[in-house]
């Protein structure tokens, strides 16, 4: 007994061993993790009278020779979401996975009651990372993702690449679970959303014949095997339309929902590198006759010149897009125009231009303005620079948080038109 | 006395020391109690820690043959060391507490929700009690070879965040009175005295060439990027800190990787897995020294009393983590929230003060003794044997 207690003594690593050994047998019969869970890709989320519907696109993760995902929508009901999502799981036999969850959609009435104790429980939820992407559907989500559904199967186009291709491009903004709550706890309390949304005329059609199996040709990992998921043949007539909109939260509540051209006017107040477009109408000068010019805005920087007037804060906007000639139309023929591309930047289209441009950026900040919605954080941009001014002019007002209207806003433009 | 440890080492070790939980879930609660102005709170803790380490690396140096607990009774008696290594103990032991708490916090939400405490005990403190059983050399030799993974990660993450994730103008600061920046030090006084352990050092360092160069350059790159990781968490998460208890897993989640791989977050459990264990050990040792001291009543060292104080230490930590903090919130209550512990915590950062300051009066002492010493040199032959006699007899 002494002889192999000093043997344990002077070689520890034998104890280590054994002990590894006594939980050897239940680690090899253990069932993996894998075939408890069901991964959930995409989650929508419709607010009932009784409390919440959710849908989600899921797919089991099996081992085969060729791995094949094989989506499914899936729904349930509870009266918070947790609950709804422990229905779900209830019903699929499995736990819900939420770690490699794309995008999340939030429809009309959850918006308008409320994102942030709506996603209470995606937030605490630590494997559902902040950055996920979430979408604002002015209809129901559940029709939504069935029509994600279909598109993933059928061509690869997944909506979290959109909602990412959206908020570098499109909004200039994030639009996920962390730009949320941010906003919310920030003093301006404004972000804004992705819009995706069903239409009958025009988008993306989900549907179609390419949801059948035998891999269309793809690389053979994502789409073959069999796929049940719920679309083939029987698609449906909606198309999903990613129109360029941005829904305006404020403090966790959808306030309004801004059109296709109300975002090409409020990128300009953002800085961007990604190509946007810009259009002036009726444009005559030398070279061109009532021409409507399309240009390509290469890059857009906007500074904001931050100071007081007494006790009136002064912003003053000032916008430096790079523009480039991308399409003209013109009725009148006129070879001149296709001549010497770098002398069509006349001065007259240069201040053309930058009049359009003060003149769209106004109108949006005018009607943000109108509906005391902070979406550029100027109340951070001013209590960063000018702290004690600032706060001594909201303690003059009435009402602090009605602080937009009396700033005085400026506009500036330096267009360079390259070609 | 035998040198176990080198400088480099050392230095390498306070490096290690700065972190752990103040990069997991000390952000968010001093970010719940002052807000942006956590990080003056963060800047002052350090800044007190590395006027104390400048007090300790004199002290050190200038007893490189003795040891802490030898040292004590030396210059303040039995009974005044014993209360000292008293107090060293209870500091150690709470903040091995936080970090067996605090630990299990931030695994079960990062790696597996259903893990089980004593999982997570029995790998915290199977590798704390090998790092203690090993010696200060193993330990000190496992640093060295850890370290570059270390740095390299952290320094890592602090980039990838800086590149990957949204950052927002963190002013106007000073929003709270300074009073209460204080106040948020104050309460949060347990997180600090990082380099309090370098005493229980003392005797076992061996001093080189380029020896305090390489101590303080770590020091001063740990406090640096200790800052510059509030700095960044802050940026990122400007309103929400509050809410994101796992920081360094949470400032790399922005990394646009493709979501079935997921997220970055994997190396960040890595680097606090491994930091957990380190700090585990390192505050076993220094948990156990000072019981051992407290506990010890014969001149002669007994290996069996490290022994049974480790055991001891262990049993203490079963039944506080089981029994008296069952859960985090319950933990944090008492560490932080409430004036007893940061008090306590106070009143044991004036040990290195108080030695330094015995040092400083031996130092003159013995300044004024060589002197004297000196001045009888040109006396005549008899007279200075007289007075060395005497001179050697005061000492």
């Amino acid at each position: 007994m002494k002889k192999i207690f000093n043997f344990l003594k002077n070689h520890p690593i034998y104890c280590l061993l054994f002990l590894c050994l006594l939980f050897l047998p239940s680690a090899v019969v253990a069932q993996p993790e894998n075939s408890n869970k069901i991964i959930v890709r995409a989650l929508g989320i419709d607010k009932t009278t009784t409390g919440y519907e959710i849908s989600a696109i899921i797919f089991t993760p099996k081992s085969s020779q060729t791995f094949g995902e094989n989506y499914k929508v899936v729904e349930g009901k509870g009266d918070t979401l947790y609950s709804a999502l422990v229905s779900m799981s209830t019903q699929v036999g499995k736990e819900v996975a939420l770690a490699h969850t794309d995008v999340i959609f939030v429809d009309n009435k959850t918006s308008e009651d409320g994102l942030i104790e709506t996603i209470d429980y995606l937030n605490r939820e630590y494997s559902l990372g902040s950055d996920t992407y979430v979408m604002y559907c002015p209809s129901s989500t559940k029709e939504i993702v069935k029509m994600a559904n279909e598109l993933a199967i059928g061509s690869e186009i997944r909506l979290g690449s959109i909602s990412a291709y959206d908020e570098k491009n499109v909004i200039l903004n994030k639009s996920n679970i962390e730009s949320i709550y941010s906003s919310a706890y920030s003093p301006s309390k404004c972000t804004l959303l992705n819009v995706i949304e069903a239409s009958e005329e025009e988008g993306l059609d989900p549907g179609g014949s390419g949801a059948s199996s035998g891999g269309s040709g793809t690389e053979g990992s994502e789409t073959g095997g069999s796929s049940t998921g719920g679309s083939g043949s029987s698609g449906t007539s909606k198309k999903l339309l990613n129109g360029g909109k941005a829904a305006v939260f404020k403090g966790g509540k959808k306030v309004m929902v801004l059109s296709e051209e109300d975002v090409l006017k409020y990128r300009f107040t953002k800085n961007s590198e990604f190509a946007q477009t810009f259009t002036l109408e009726n444009f005559s000068d030398a070279n061109f006759t009532e021409a409507k010019i399309t240009f390509t805005v290469t890059k857009s920087n906007v500074k904001y010149a931050l100071s007081f007037d007494k006790n009136t804060p002064i912003c003053k906007i000032k916008i430096n897009p790079t523009l480039m000639i991308s399409e003209v139309n013109q009725s009148e023929l006129d070879s001149d125009i296709y001549i010497s591309p770098y002398m069509l930047g006349t001065k007259e289209l240069k201040t053309a231009v930058e009049a359009k441009v003060c003149n769209d950026t106004k109108q949006i900040v005018e009607k943000f303005v109108d509906a005391n919605l902070d979406v550029n954080q100027i109340y951070e941009k001013f209590n960063a620079k000018l702290t004690k001014k600032f706060q001594s002019y909201l303690s003059d007002l009435i009402d602090e948080n009605e602080y937009l209207k009396g700033i005085r806003f400026e506009y500036e433009c330096d267009a360079k038109i390259i070609s | 006395m035998k040198k176990t440890l080198s400088a480099r080492q050392l230095g390498l070790i306070a490096f290690i020391s700065i972190l752990a939980l103040k990069l997991t879930i000390v952000p968010a609660l001093m970010f719940e109690k002052s807000g942006i102005d956590a990080i003056f709170s963060v800047f002052l803790i350090n800044l007190v820690d590395f006027l104390e380490f400048i007090l300790i690396y004199h002290v050190l140096k200038k007893n490189q043959n003795i040891g802490f607990y030898d040292y004590l009774c030396k210059h303040f008696g039995k009974f005044l060391a014993k209360v000292i290594l008293f107090l060293i103990f209870i500091f150690y032991f709470l903040k091995l507490i936080a970090l067996t708490s605090g630990g299990y916090n931030y695994s079960k939400q990062a790696i597996f929700k259903n893990a089980p405490l004593y999982l997570f005990l029995f790998i915290l403190l199977s590798i704390s009690n090998s790092l203690y059983l090993f010696r200060l050399k193993s330990y000190g030799r496992t640093v060295e070879f850890t370290y570059p993974f270390i740095v390299f990660m952290f320094l890592g993450f602090l980039l990838i965040a800086v590149l990957s994730a949204p950052l927002q103008d963190l002013r106007p600061f000073f929003q709270h009175s300074f009073g209460n920046i204080l106040e948020s030090a104050f309460s949060f006084g347990l997180v600090g005295g990082n380099f309090l352990f370098m005493l229980l050092f003392m005797g076992k360092i061996k001093f080189g060439k380029n020896s305090t160069r390489s101590v303080y350059g770590h020091v001063i790159l740990g406090i640096f990027s200790l800052i510059s990781f509030y700095f960044i968490d802050y940026s990122i998460f400007k309103y929400t800190a509050f809410a994101h208890s796992l920081s360094i897993s949470e400032i790399v989640q922005f990394l646009p990787l493709p979501t079935l791989l997921g997220s970055f977050d994997w190396f960040a459990v890595s680097l606090m897995l491994i930091l957990f264990c380190f700090q585990g050990g390192l505050y076993m040792f220094c948990t156990n020294y000072a019981l051992c001291g407290v506990a010890k009543f014969k001149k002669t060292d007994k290996k069996w009393l490290s022994h049974i104080v480790l055991i001891f230490i262990n049993i203490l930590i079963l039944i506080f983590v089981y029994l008296i903090f069952p859960s985090f919130f319950s933990m944090r209550t008492v560490l932080f929230n409430q004036i007893y512990i940061p008090i306590f915590c106070q009143v044991v950062y004036l040990i290195p003060i108080i030695v330094y300051l015995c040092q400083l009066i031996i130092d003159f002492k013995n300044r004024k003794k060589i002197r004297s010493g000196i001045k009888f040199k040109f006396d005549s032959n008899i007279k200075l044997k007289q007075r060395k006699v005497v001179y050697e007899k005061d000492f």
